[in-house]
């Protein structure tokens, strides 16, 4: 059976966790893929982060609904406190024990995305991001099921104005387009209008920032969608999405564009992982189990050909490596500048990722932050200290994705060979 | 400048044997014939208020609405139509009467979005579809080699309608920022071994070639053609006017006037804003006739938003919608395009745009770079050049 070696390790942690930290990637070195990929997937409890010092709900609420001099007020304390939900996720990254869990949250915000910048109830978001850590790794059919009932989803995409009389198509287009089969595949603009009438009252509680339904505002005309008669309501919908073959291969796709590669996907593959996903009822784990199993992940081609996101250059080092640690607040600036602004995607389809983290702003505040964070101080000593003993080769094999393109340093000393890895352009590959 | 000269830093290939397999495709896509085409855009930013720039002076409506902040031009600065220019931008009369200047009025989108945020995200993808995040340069015609920089932005660090894979442009708060940053970039070339990189490293020698450009070609100070105002814009103005005068021809460059969002006290903001605007686009007039390169250059202003028709209890204006857009370049035809927009039909307080922006981009795309107009399903070129 193959064993893995230190650079089959690193290309798995490294694109399903968050860096790659020398003991959790050193311990993958000699398993089988399968013990590997089994042992990332399963991993101890996962832990709920504490909460970010908030302005509780009720206390805003009442502020909000006072005066419009207290909207204001509330308004320009939600602002502030978006920045604390920022670095409070910046924390999260940084020193989770489940990277893997925290990556697969991530995605599912790039998927179901909401931004701070429309929702602005920082309590909403960051409610919308605990249930999503919670089932990073759980069924997507109950993520897709509990969505489009979430506070802030509701108000991210207007459910919440979707009423009767008054449908709001908003939800109903991206349920379709983002969430579940993708622009252009086999629905009409009659199927989006039928789901959004599906979905009438469906809102939020703004009392307390939860899920309300009223009846009052339910349209609950009979309507056709996609060829199924008789859907009254929005569960009804999602019942007929989950049912629907395209579903599945959309997140398989979105997981090959995550995962393996930002070229397109081979269809042949990802029907194949789309089936597994079908026939485990929607299991995330049996999907992620699939495709890190299969020989496509594990492929030549791909090793090496993806851009790192923001947070895989800039929390993914910081976790490696035993560089002096940038306050949160910094880091989440940085992420911005670097065109990963946390919660707050730039569109509704999310950060699109792979060669367009890249341009010729970004690019410079890349390099100008890892040369910050590898320039000689006084530190230099300790951050030595605290390197993994081990050989230049494997200092390389741990560090560089594919083969770096400039010389490496021809004067021992580790640091000086790391600094050099890390200013490779090889180094903003995974 | 010659068409070696102009490869040196335009193809970005200084080290040719070693541009990977992937760059060396098309390395020398020929842009000659465009090379000679510069677009200078000027954003005004927060939103200008096209009533109080070009002036529909003693109209009724007009009147009521602004009771404050109506302006009264003299009569030495009326353009056409019963519109006059705004007195602060005298420095540029001379300039209409020499027919190198056109306005476009009642310019917007039908459901103006009134953020400042996402309103400019229109203009600089033109689209309204919240999912498309390239810039509208992009689609422009612009030359699409990867070896190619394609312009500069200074004054503003976002790559405004150049985001995107495919920009090809570098954005700039001021030069000097910009090359301290550039410091720590890699300068070797290499071999990529993917497309991810491949794309990185041209990326990194856009940066390279326009660093090369800031620091050999601003260093040479060329003859000072003119004065330029004493502000951010004029300085930034007046940088990019030193890149094109001592040869520097990229398809684009960009300045940025901020200030425009004039909630209060709106009059004597705006008059300023008009004064650096008139100084800084005179002096740049006359630095490109020096040289020569008067017909060569477009100029275009725009902004986000105009601004609500009535002005709010602060003497200022909100955020509205149709605004109007400057143009000028010696081959621009003199006039003012658009139907002014109706002061009394109004949309919920704001003006009803008889012009879609894209018009004016695809203007630019056929009519100025001679390109395919990839907006035509919808939006037909005007013809003010």
């Amino acid at each position: 059976m193959y064993r893995l070696n230190l650079s089959d390790a690193r290309h798995l942690v490294s694109r399903v966790a968050l860096g790659q930290e020398w003991t959790g990637t050193k311990a993958l070195e000699g398993k089988s893929r399968a013990e590997a990929v089994s042992i990332l997937l399963h991993p101890e409890k996962v832990r709920t982060p504490a909460p970010p010092k908030l302005t509780p709900w009720t206390k805003l609420n009442r502020m909000s609904l006072k005066n419009g001099n207290g909207k204001r007020k509330a308004r320009k304390q939600m602002m502030r406190e978006n920045d604390l939900l920022k670095q409070w996720m910046v924390k999260n990254l940084l020193t989770s024990r489940t990277p893997v869990n925290e990556r697969m949250t991530m995605f599912w915000h790039n998927h179901f995305t909401s931004s701070l910048e429309k929702v602005e109830y920082p309590h909403l978001i960051h409610q919308q991001s605990l249930f999503l850590r919670k089932n990073a790794m759980g069924s997507f059919s109950h993520l897709l099921k509990s969505i489009a009932k979430d506070p802030a989803m509701l108000v991210y995409l207007d459910g919440s104005k979707n009423v009767k009389g008054k449908a709001n198509e908003n939800f109903a287009r991206e349920l379709l387009e983002l969430f579940t089969l993708g622009r252009g595949h086999n629905y009409t603009e009659a199927d989006i209008r039928a789901a959004a009438i599906a979905f009438t009252g469906w809102g939020v509680n703004m009392d307390k920032g939860t899920f309300h339904y009223d009846a009052s505002k339910h349209d609950n005309t009979p309507v056709t969608f996609l060829g199924t008669p008789n859907i009254t309501n929005g569960d009804q919908i999602i019942d007929v999405l989950l049912k629907h073959p395209r579903t599945a291969v959309y997140i398989a796709e979105k997981v090959w564009k995550e995962f393996v590669s930002d070229s397109y996907p081979d269809p042949r593959v990802t029907r194949r992982w789309a089936n597994v996903f079908r026939n485990s009822n929607y299991s995330i784990k049996a999907l992620m189990s699939e495709v890190l199993n299969s020989e496509t992940f594990w492929s030549k081609r791909y090793r090496g050909n993806m851009i790192k996101s923001p947070i895989d250059l800039v929390i993914g080092t910081l976790r490696t490596l035993p560089f002096a640690k940038l306050p949160s607040k910094e880091l989440a600036h940085i992420l911005s500048l670097l065109g990963q602004d946390l919660f707050d995607p730039p569109t509704v389809k999310g950060w699109d990722g792979g060669k367009s983290w890249i341009d010729t702003q970004t690019l410079l505040v890349r390099t100008s932050l890892l040369n910050k964070l590898t320039r000689h101080t006084r530190a230099q000593a300790y951050i030595s200290k605290k390197l993994p003993n081990t050989t230049g080769k494997e200092v390389v094999d741990w560090l560089s994705p594919v083969t770096p393109v400039l010389p490496l340093p021809t004067h021992p000393g580790k640091l000086r060979l790391v600094r050099a890895l890390i200013l490779d352009p090889t180094y903003q590959l995974k | 400048m010659n068409r070696r000269d102009f490869l040196k830093y335009a193809s970005l290939t200084p080290l040719a044997g070693m541009i990977p397999s992937v760059l060396a495709s098309n390395p020398n896509l020929s842009i000659n014939s465009q090379n000679k085409k510069i677009l200078l855009l000027i954003e005004l930013k927060g939103g200008n208020d096209g009533l109080s720039t070009l002036i529909p002076k003693g109209n009724k409506e007009y009147e009521k609405l602004r009771p404050t902040l109506a302006i009264r031009p003299p009569e030495n600065m009326h353009l056409d139509k019963g519109l006059y220019l705004n007195p602060y931008l005298k420095d540029i009369k001379y300039l209409w009467n020499k027919g190198d200047m056109a306005w476009i009025q009642g310019v917007g989108y039908p459901n103006s979005d009134r953020s400042h945020f996402h309103s400019i995200d229109v203009w600089n993808t033109a689209s309204t579809n919240s999912k498309d995040a390239s810039g509208w340069l992009t689609k422009s015609g612009l030359p699409n080699s990867p070896n190619i920089l394609n312009g500069i932005i200074v004054g503003d660090d976002r790559m405004g309608p150049f985001a995107g894979k495919n920009g090809r442009a570098v954005a700039m708060e001021n030069p000097r920022t910009f090359l301290r940053q550039t410091k720590y970039l890699n300068r070797d070339q290499y071999r990529a071994p993917n497309d991810s990189l491949a794309h990185l490293l041209s990326t990194q020698n856009q940066i390279i070639s326009a660093a090369d450009l800031l620091t050999s070609r601003l260093n040479q100070s060329p003859r000072r053609y003119a004065r330029f105002p004493n502000s951010a814009f004029g300085r930034n103005l007046e940088q990019v006017t030193r890149l094109i005068t001592s040869g520097v021809h990229l398809p684009v460059f960009k300045v940025t006037l901020e200030g425009f969002d004039t909630h209060a006290g709106q009059k004597d903001i705006h008059n300023n804003l008009m004064h650096h605007l008139g100084g800084g686009l005179a002096a740049f007039h006359k630095a490109m006739a020096a040289a020569r390169l008067w017909d060569n250059v477009l100029v275009m202003t725009y902004s986000e938003f105009g601004r609500r028709v009535a002005e709010n209890s602060s003497q200022g204006t909100d955020h509205g919608s149709a605004s109007v857009q400057l143009v000028l370049g010696g081959r621009v035809n003199k006039g003012i395009y658009g139907k002014a927009p109706s002061l009394t039909h109004l949309d919920d307080g704001d003006l009803i745009p008889n012009i879609d922006f894209r018009q004016v981009y695809a203007t630019i795309s056929q009519r100025w770079w001679r390109r395919s107009n990839p907006w035509s399903k919808r939006y037909h070129p005007i013809t003010f050049v």
